[in-house]
C-alpha cells in the first residue's frame, strides 16, 4: 500500500477503511482483521493500526468484543453518515479544484451533466 | 564454556582434516624416499635418519601450531564475522578462556598426533629398543621431564596470552587503524621488554636471597635444574595469570570492535 | 515510564574523531525507533555503544537500569550492517550456534522464519547472494526473545523482494514488550514503521520526536524532512 507521506498515515487507512465500509468491501457487523495482520498487509507500525482502530472506536464506526476482535458497526444510520461525509469531503475537494481553475459554479455543473450523460 | 570450546572445535574441522591429510601424504612420501636409499646406507644411518625426519617434523608442527595460536584470536578481533562471537553473553575473561582451553586442546592433539608419528616410524624402521630405553628413566629424571612439560605448557599459554594482549591493547587504543599489523606487533615487543626488565628485577632481588642459601655441591646439578625450573614454571605461571586477567579485563571493559 | 535504554550526556571518542556528542535519549517500550542520518552520523557507533561492542568515553548509558557488560548483551539482540555470519558455517550451523549461545532463542520461529525467508539450511553462508544473507541475519536477530532489537541498515542495498520480506517480517514479529531500533538513511521505505525518529549529524541528535506529529507539524513526509535537515551534509 502506497501512502501520502505528508498526511499522517492513520488518518490515510481511517478513510480507507471508510470507503471500504461505504462500497460494501465491508459489511456491516464483519469482523475485521487483527491489528498486527493489516499492518502487515499494509506494511506500517502495528502501532499506527491500533491507533486507526482506537480512532474508529471513538467515532463508533467499529466496536470491540473482549476477545473476539473488533467488529464494523452494525448500525445503518452510522454507515450512511459516513457514506455522507466522504461525499462532503470528496465534493469538497473538487470545488476546490475547480476554483482554482478558475471556472464559475455554472460551467462546472454543466460539464458535470455533460460526462455524467456520456458515461451512461 | 564447552560451548565456546565446542565452536572453535567445528571452526576448525577444515583446518584439521586437511592438516591430517597432508600429514599421512608426507608420512607416506617420507617412507617412500627413505626405502629408495641404498640399502647399506640405510642400515647404518637409521637412527639418522629418524632423527631428521622427527627433528623437522617437530619444527614444522610447532611453526603451524603457533601462527595457529595467533589467528585463533586475530579473526574475531579484527574481522566483521567476530562480531557474532563478541555479541554473545559470554564475558571477556570466558571467551579467553575458551580460546585458551582450546589451543591446550589442540596442542595435546597435535603432540599426540607427533607421538603416534614418531612411534609407528620407530616400528616400521625396527628401533624399538631405542624407544623402550627411553621409558627407563629414574624418578628424579621423570620429575625434570615431567617439569620441562608443564613449562612448554605454560611457556606456549604464555606466548599466546602475549599476543592476545598486544591485540586487545591496540583494539583498546586505535580502534579502527590501517596499521594494525605494525602496532600491534610494536605493542607485542614492548610487552616483551617489559617481561624482560621485571625478570631481570625479580632474578636479581631472588639471587641476593638465594645466595645466603649454600647449596652442597654434589646435590647441586639435579635440585639446582629443580630449582631453576621451578622458578621458570612460576616466573611463566604468574605472567600468565597476569596476561589472562589484563587480557580479559580489555576484552570486557575497554574494547572497541 | 519504563525506559529500556537511557543516555544520559553519552559521548564516544576516538584518537581523532568525535563520534557521539552529548547524547540525550531515552527508549521505551513498545515503540519501533528510527534512528537516520547519512554515513558518519554516530548512528552505527550509538548502536555499537548499546550492545557493549564499543564504550563509551563519557556520560552514561544504561540498558534496564544496568551498566552495559556482558549481562546486558543477553538483552539485546543487535543485527550488524556487516556480513558478520560466520561465512564458513552452514545456515544450519549458524543457527545452531545461536541456540547455544543465547538461552533466549527461538528454535522454532528461527526454522518458520528461514521457511518464510526461503533460506536452505543446508546451504554454505558463504555461498549465499546479498539478500539472502542479509534476510539470515534478520531471522537470527528476531528469532531471539529479548527487550531490545536493533538493526543497523536492514535495507540497505536489497533487492525489492528481501526488502519485502524484511519489512513484513519485522511489522510481524514486533512485541510490544520490548523496543526496536532500526537506522537507515534510506527513510522512505521505511517510513510507515517507524513510531519515532531521531536524526543524527556528526554524532549529535538534531531533531526528534514522534513520525505521526512531525508530519502533522510540518505538512511533510520524513524523506522531505531528512533532506531539509541534511541538505549541506
Amino acid at each position: 500500500m502506497d501512502f501520502t507521506t505528508d498526511v499522517p498515515i492513520y488518518i490515510q487507512i481511517m478513510e480507507l477503511i471508510k470507503t471500504d465500509i461505504v462500497t460494501g468491501k465491508l459489511q456491516k457487523g464483519e469482523k475485521m482483521m487483527s491489528t498486527r495482520d493489516l499492518a502487515v498487509s499494509l506494511k506500517v507500525n502495528p502501532n499506527t493500526v491500533q491507533r486507526v482502530y482506537r480512532e474508529l472506536e471513538q467515532e463508533e464506526v467499529c466496536f470491540t468484543k473482549r476477545g473476539m476482535g473488533t467488529f464494523i458497526t452494525e448500525d445503518e444510520g452510522k454507515i450512511s453518515e459516513l457514506k455522507e461525509s466522504l461525499a462532503d469531503e470528496k465534493v469538497k475537494l473538487f470545488i476546490e479544484a475547480m476554483r482554482s481553475l478558475n471556472l464559475n459554479i455554472e460551467d462546472v455543473i454543466r460539464k458535470i451533466k455533460f460526462y455524467e450523460e456520456a458515461s451512461r | 564454556m564447552l560451548k565456546l570450546v565446542k565452536f572453535e572445535f567445528l571452526r576448525k574441522r577444515m583446518s584439521f582434516m586437511l592438516a591430517a591429510a597432508l600429514i599421512v601424504l608426507g608420512q607416506i612420501y617420507a617412507l617412500y624416499k627413505y626405502f629408495s636409499i641404498n640399502e647399506v646406507i640405510r642400515d647404518n644411518f637409521t637412527e639418522e635418519i629418524l632423527g631428521i625426519f622427527l627433528g623437522a617434523l617437530a619444527v614444522g608442527l610447532i611453526l603451524l601450531y603457533l601462527i595457529d595460536l595467533i589467528f585463533l584470536f586475530r579473526n574475531d578481533l579484527f574481522k566483521q564475522e567476530g562480531y557474532m562471537l563478541f555479541m554473545t553473553p559470554n564475558s571477556g575473561y570466558k571467551l579467553l578462556g575458551g580460546k585458551l582451553i582450546f589451543a591446550l586442546l589442540e596442542g595435546v592433539a597435535i603432540a599426540g598426533i607427533y607421538l603416534s608419528i614418531a612411534f609407528i616410524n620407530l616400528k616400521i624402521m625396527g628401533l624399538e629398543s631405542l624407544n623402550l630405553s627411553l621409558l627407563n628413566l629414574s624418578t628424579s629424571e621423570i620429575i625434570i621431564v615431567t617439569k620441562l612439560l608443564m613449562l612448554m605448557v605454560f611457556m606456549i599459554i604464555e606466548f599466546a596470552l602475549t599476543i592476545y594482549l598486544s591485540f586487545a591493547l591496540f583494539k583498546s587504543l586505535f580502534s579502527n587503524n590501517r596499521f594494525k599489523g605494525l602496532i600491534t606487533f610494536g605493542i607485542f615487543i614492548l610487552i616483551n621488554i617489559l617481561k624482560g626488565k621485571v625478570a631481570d628485577l625479580a632474578s636479581t632481588v631472588l639471587n641476593n636471597t638465594f645466595e645466603t642459601i649454600h647449596l652442597s655441591a654434589e646435590r647441586f646439578t639435579l635440585l639446582g635444574m629443580g630449582t631453576t625450573l621451578n622458578i621458570a614454571i612460576a616466573a611463566t605461571l604468574i605472567s600468565s595469570v597476569l596476561m589472562y586477567l589484563g587480557t580479559g579485563y580489555l576484552l570486557e571493559k575497554r574494547i572497541n570492535l | 515510564m519504563n525506559y529500556l535504554i537511557n543516555c544520559i550526556n553519552l559521548q564516544k571518542n576516538y584518537l581523532k574523531k568525535r563520534a557521539l556528542v552529548n547524547i540525550n535519549l531515552k527508549f521505551q517500550e513498545g515503540k519501533i525507533y528510527g534512528l537516520l542520518g547519512p554515513n558518519g552520523s554516530g548512528k552505527t557507533t550509538l548502536m555499537k555503544v548499546i550492545a557493549d561492542l564499543h564504550k563509551q568515553t563519557g556520560g552514561e548509558i544504561t540498558i534496564c537500569d544496568e551498566v552495559p557488560s556482558h549481562k546486558t548483551k543477553a538483552m539485546v539482540a543487535y543485527m550488524p550492517t556487516e556480513n558478520y555470519v560466520y561465512s564458513w558455517m552452514k545456515v544450519k550451523e549458524a543457527v545452531n550456534f545461536y541456540r547455544d549461545m543465547y538461552n533466549d532463542f527461538d528454535m522454532k520461529k528461527a526454522l518458520e522464519l528461514l521457511s518464510f525467508m526461503d533460506i536452505d539450511l543446508e546451504q554454505k553462508v558463504g555461498s549465499l547472494s546479498t539478500g539472502q544473507r542479509a534476510r539470515l541475519k534478520i531471522t537470527l536477530t528476531i528469532s531471539r526473545k529479548v527487550k531490545i532489537y536493533m538493526l543497523d541498515e536492514p535495507l540497505n542495498g536489497l533487492d525489492p523482494i528481501s526488502r519485502a520480506k524484511i519489512k513484513e517480517c519485522i511489522i510481524d514479529q514486533f512485541d510490544e514488550g520490548s523496543t526496536m531500533i532500526i537506522s537507515t538513511h534510506l527513510v522512505d521505505e521505511i517510513e510507515q514503521i517507524l513510531d519515532e525518529v531521531i536524526f543524527l549529524e556528526k554524532g549529535e541528535v538534531v531533531l526528534q520526536g514522534e513520525t505521526e506529529e512531525m508530519r502533522i507539524k510540518r505538512g511533510q513526509s520524513l524523506e522531505e524532512i531528512y533532506r531539509e535537515v541534511y541538505k549541506h551534509a
